[in-house]
């Protein structure tokens, strides 16, 4: 999210991981299960969110989302996007750059 | 199907106006509501401004809010091109009436594995078309979104049939580009058209005799009638697309009894008392036979009779035409003075043939003449290709009648004794009526011949009449006693 430095008078954007899903969809509660995977093995500070498009149509349409599911690394350099089959945890998180935290599996 | 389905297929399909008349026309009033429609074309044909007309038509006259998904260029691009034809874009989307959904490529890197679907896609569109109440929906290009997702062409197209449902399921008029790879060939890439499409149009972009040929087609219309074959069309400023109506397909002109003179009082007689109002008459004869001077007396014949002529020249300049008319005793500078003439000479090569139509149609609309005359239409025809030719003729000589005034054209022929020009070929079924000049040899003299060749709905002379060309123009003599064969030329050997 969006912290304000009113000294500065400019905006940083602190990294945050998001979860794009189509609650009503096949796919969207075995994302929801591989996010959970995920969070066990990242640091516990790293803020994370799960969208419903359905519910909000606006914020995915902020983030441009084509796909569901769509987990985004919104991270003010390097921005990434991963859609699809979350299942291979390593992977998914070595692509978005967020370190490993916890044992490896 | 379940009979619910049945129940909303049997009803008449609401049409939806593209905003491009002639094709309209073609799929008999517009695009039905409900369905949806692939617009394939190769790059460069005018899909997207296709696309766009088809949503600011319904923004500016019928009220009717539209969404634009993007997949290919971001919105700021597309506002940015549209606007040489007259759509501010922007502005609409600041009203209300127009939304884009942009699924244009980002920056941002991503990463593809396994199932997904296009949920996100869908609940964007369906939250711009909630937000501004849209009743059009267009999606620019599928292709692209192809590109994007490019090793799971299976779960597009089972995600594009759910979106396709979705929409027309909310009564949506659903118009979906796609790109082609050649003009005739494969329908769309990816043949995303067969599961996808109710209803499929081509847009087609053709090199011909060095110029550029665009044309419409409508391939198939799901449950309703179409016209076949292909439109041509252009691309104008502040307009967009503008085709042109294969007017063949409507014979529906009245047939007016009502006589006007040819200028030549000897000729009215020839076609038993002038020619029709709304009819078009083919003048043809190998050059320096007289044709011109015929256009002349016909634009002075309207003139005098309290008419007004227009002539479009493709052969001779304004001076030119002037000096001749002049040396026949017409004065046109006169009668352009009074506002009862006008004269437009142009450059066939100066634009392409559906342009050439346009002027026409623009300028005979703008003037409301009575008569108009073209000289000549095989100056026309050399710089079309012949499909193109002949389009152009039928769509002239339904324009000249259903605006009810009397047109000349003349056709030059090839060789100079005889024989008959590749335009009269084309235009002779078109034509209401046909005059021959021709050169005649007898003995050791070479004379002109006139005849009047047919004449629709009346009676008319049927002899070969002698005629000679002075200062006071042209003066009918008596026939010829032993009738020459004017299409060969006259030689008794050779008709053996």
């Amino acid at each position: 999210m969006k912290r304000c430095d009113r000294q500065q008078g400019r905006c940083v954007t602190e990294p945050v991981l998001r979860l794009y899903i189509a609650r009503t969809s096949a796919t969207a509660r075995r994302a929801e299960e591989q996010l959970g995977e995920l969070r066990a093995l990242m640091s516990p500070a790293l803020k994370v969110e799960v969208i419903d498009v359905r519910e909000r149509p606006d914020v995915a349409e902020k983030a441009r989302i084509l796909a569901t599911p769509t987990l985004t690394y919104e991270h003010p350099e390097r921005p990434r996007r991963i859609v699809g089959d979350l299942s291979d945890a390593r992977r998914v998180l070595n692509f978005l750059g967020i370190q490993i935290m916890g044992k490896a599996t | 199907m379940t009979a619910h389905e049945e129940d909303t297929d049997s009803v008449v399909l609401e049409r939806v106006k593209t905003g491009v008349n002639a094709f309209d026309e073609l799929v008999m009033g517009g695009l039905p509501r409900g369905r949806t429609t692939v617009v394939g074309g190769t790059p460069g044909s005018g899909k997207t401004v296709f696309a766009t007309q088809f949503l600011a038509h319904g923004i500016t006259h019928y009220g009717e809010s539209g969404v634009l998904v993007t997949f290919e260029e971001p919105p700021s691009d597309i506002e940015a091109n549209m606007r040489g034809f007259g759509w501010d874009l922007a502005a609409w989307c600041r009203e209300g009436r127009l939304a884009f959904v942009d699924a244009s490529p980002s920056a941002t890197e991503e990463l593809v594995i396994g199932d997904f679907d296009l949920g996100g896609l869908l609940s964007r569109i369906e939250h711009a078309v909630r937000s501004i109440n849209a009743r059009r929906v267009v999606l620019d290009s599928l292709t692209q979104l192809f590109d994007h997702f490019i090793g799971d062409p299976k779960v597009l197209r089972r995600e594009l049939f759910r979106i396709g449902n979705a929409l027309k399921k909310a009564r949506l008029a659903v118009l979906m580009t796609a790109e082609r790879n050649t003009e005739y060939g494969e329908i769309t890439r990816h043949r995303l058209e067969e599961f996808v499409a109710d209803n499929v149009v081509i847009l087609r972009n053709v090199l011909q005799r060095e110029r550029r040929r665009r044309t419409i087609e409508v391939l198939k219309m799901r449950g309703s009638h179409h016209a076949e074959g292909e439109a041509p069309f252009t691309l104008l400023e502040n307009k967009g697309v503008v085709a042109i109506p294969l007017s063949s397909l409507r014979l529906e002109q009245q047939s007016s009894m009502i006589r006007v003179t040819s200028g030549n009082p000897a000729i009215d007689d020839m076609c038993g008392g002038g020619f029709f109002r709304d009819s078009v008459t083919l003048v043809s004869g190998a050059t320096g036979t007289g044709k011109t001077l015929l256009v002349t007396n016909f634009l002075a014949g309207g003139v005098g009779a309290g008419e007004k002529a227009i002539l479009f020249g493709y052969e001779e300049s304004r001076g030119q035409l002037f000096r001749n008319a002049s040396g026949w005793g017409v004065d046109f500078a006169q009668m352009e003075a009074d506002g009862k003439l006008k004269i437009i000479c142009l450059y066939p090569e100066a634009q392409g043939l559906p342009d050439h139509l346009l002027t026409i149609q623009g300028l005979v609309d703008e003037f409301q003449p009575n008569r108009i005359a073209i000289d000549s239409i095989s100056a026309l025809e050399r710089i079309a290709p012949d499909t193109g030719f002949r389009e152009f003729l039928i769509s002239l000589t339904s324009f000249i009648k259903k605006r009810e005034i009397a047109g000349l054209c003349t056709a030059t022929s090839k060789s100079l004794v005889g024989g008959e020009s590749a335009s009269e070929q084309h235009i002779s079924t078109l034509t209401d009526s046909i005059i021959l000049l021709r050169y005649i040899q007898e003995q050791d003299t070479m004379n002109r011949g006139l005849m009047v060749l047919k004449m629709r709905g009346s009676e008319h002379a049927k002899e070969i009449r002698r005629f000679t060309i002075d200062s006071e123009g042209m003066h009918l003599g008596a026939p010829f006693e032993e009738a020459p064969n004017v299409f060969t030329g006259g030689d008794v050997e050779y008709r053996r």
